[in-house]
């Protein structure tokens, strides 16, 4: 009954044997990775002081970190943590410098290039936050225009007595070119990242992270 | 009735059933006629349509330096360009002070009156130096606005001049154009807006000696406008 029709010998039956011991290889060898719980994410690419960090939109070098004094109002002096950058727009729009975002308050997918400045470590604190701005040939500016390479300086003001940390350590996010969304579909660069559940707080991408050493300079 | 009807239906039906099949190199033809009349169709909606930024773009009036460029809400007319490492600025205190760039002020001289309502440039959505690749330079802030066309009011009737101040590198001057954008409201973006791009006339040799030619210092303050 069981025998084929045209009475030829029955083949061995190797698929199925096979098959099963493949999938035992297949679960041995994820139980061996670690299963499918998800893996931890890689640390972000460190970069050394001086190296260019590829930001998309820009192309930016840090360059150093200083503990400064600077001549104020009425003979007073403030003594300030710069940090001393040289940003390229590689753009093809006038960028704005903005605002370096608040530590604790979140991040909002910005347009402008301070908003890359992700976090510091230490956190400094400050009363109104650092200030950013482009500077060449000492004249100031907010505009990063496409094509033209300044000096960005972000300046925290220290209180006289506070001691600047040995070093400094940012996190730098990156750009993305794309549309704001689905009715207004202009396209800007916008800072790369994730929202959990497309709703939730926005999480930007550190692209690189940068340890600068702080050094003392009189101005 | 009923008995006539149900003849002719059997009727039609042989009828249509004599009809001659159409041929089976027809029917191929038929079929590869329309795949292909689809795939044009797919094809020119994915290459032909236009981007969203063009399709909301404003409608450009072009026109060339020296000439006026009408739309219905303004008229434009770009008098002269000139190129310098110096300019000036002011603060608050009207105090004047030098500032110079490694890369090059582009001076563009500009006048402009309105048709119907006096209005002023926005620094939100500023007239842009657009060049020859497609780079866009707002003007710079490096000046004090009080020196340039945005502190002038363009009205009805007359004309209203004033500079607007780029800062460019240099490989940004060929073929480079003014589009001049009207202040728009930020809330509701009015895209049937008219700007006009105009040509600065800055072509091989006439870029060449403007940057080449470029003043060491132009003032602003001293030409009283």
């Amino acid at each position: 009954m069981t025998s084929s029709p045209n009475g030829a010998r029955r083949r061995r039956p190797v698929l199925v044997p096979v098959a099963s011991a493949l999938a035992v290889v297949g679960i041995g060898v994820t139980a061996a990775f670690g299963g499918f719980t998800e893996a931890p994410e890689k640390p972000p690419p460190t970069a050394s002081p001086g190296e260019t960090i590829d930001q998309g939109q820009f192309r930016t070098q840090f360059i150093k970190a200083i503990d400064t004094t600077e001549q104020g109002d009425f003979g007073t002096t403030k003594r300030y943590l710069e940090l001393v950058l040289k940003v390229t727009n590689m753009g093809k729009e006038t960028a704005s410098v903005g605002i370096v975002p608040e530590p604790g308050k979140g991040f909002r997918q910005s347009t402008t290039f301070a908003s890359s400045l992700l976090r510091t470590r230490p956190e400094i604190k400050t009363k109104y936050g650092p200030q950013v701005s482009v500077f060449s040939l000492g004249v100031e500016s907010r505009q990063l225009h496409p094509g033209i390479t300044t000096t960005v300086v972000v300046k925290y003001e220290l209180e006289p007595t506070a001691a600047a940390p040995p070093e400094i350590s940012l996190d730098v996010g990156s750009f993305e070119y794309q549309k704001i969304g689905l009715r207004d579909q202009t396209h800007y660069w916008m800072l790369a990242g994730e929202r959990e559940d497309d709703k939730g707080a926005f999480e930007p991408e550190v692209a690189a992270r940068i340890t600068l050493p702080v050094r003392k300079e009189s101005a | 009735m009923a008995v006539t009807q149900a003849e002719s239906r059997t009727a039609r039906r042989a009828a249509r059933e004599k009809r001659p099949r159409r041929g089976v190199g027809r029917r191929i033809a038929a079929g590869a006629a329309g795949i292909v009349l689809a795939a044009a169709a797919v094809y020119v909606q994915q290459n032909f349509s236009m981007s969203f930024e063009q399709r909301t773009s404003y409608l450009t009036y072009k026109g060339r330096l020296g000439e006026t460029v009408e739309t219905k809400r303004f008229a434009v007319k770009v008098l002269s360009v000139a190129a310098a490492h110096a300019v000036d600025t002011t603060d608050y205190s009207n105090k004047v002070t030098k500032v110079a760039t490694g890369n090059l002020f582009l001076l563009v001289d500009v006048s402009a009156t309105s048709t119907r309502e006096p209005m002023r440039l926005s620094e939100s959505s500023p007239p842009l130096l657009l060049t020859a690749d497609g780079r866009r330079y707002s003007p710079t802030d490096k000046v004090n606005a009080a020196l340039t066309l945005f502190n002038k009011y363009i009205q009805p009737g007359f004309w209203s001049s004033g500079l607007l101040v780029f800062e460019v590198p240099k490989d940004a001057v060929p073929g480079a154009g003014l589009v001049f954008i009207p202040p728009n409201n930020a809330f509701v973006n009015d895209a049937y807006a008219p700007e006009a791009q105009i040509d600065l006339g800055l072509s091989g040799t006439a870029a060449d000696r403007l940057v080449s030619q470029a003043e060491d210092y132009h003032s602003l303050v001293s030409v009283s406008r």
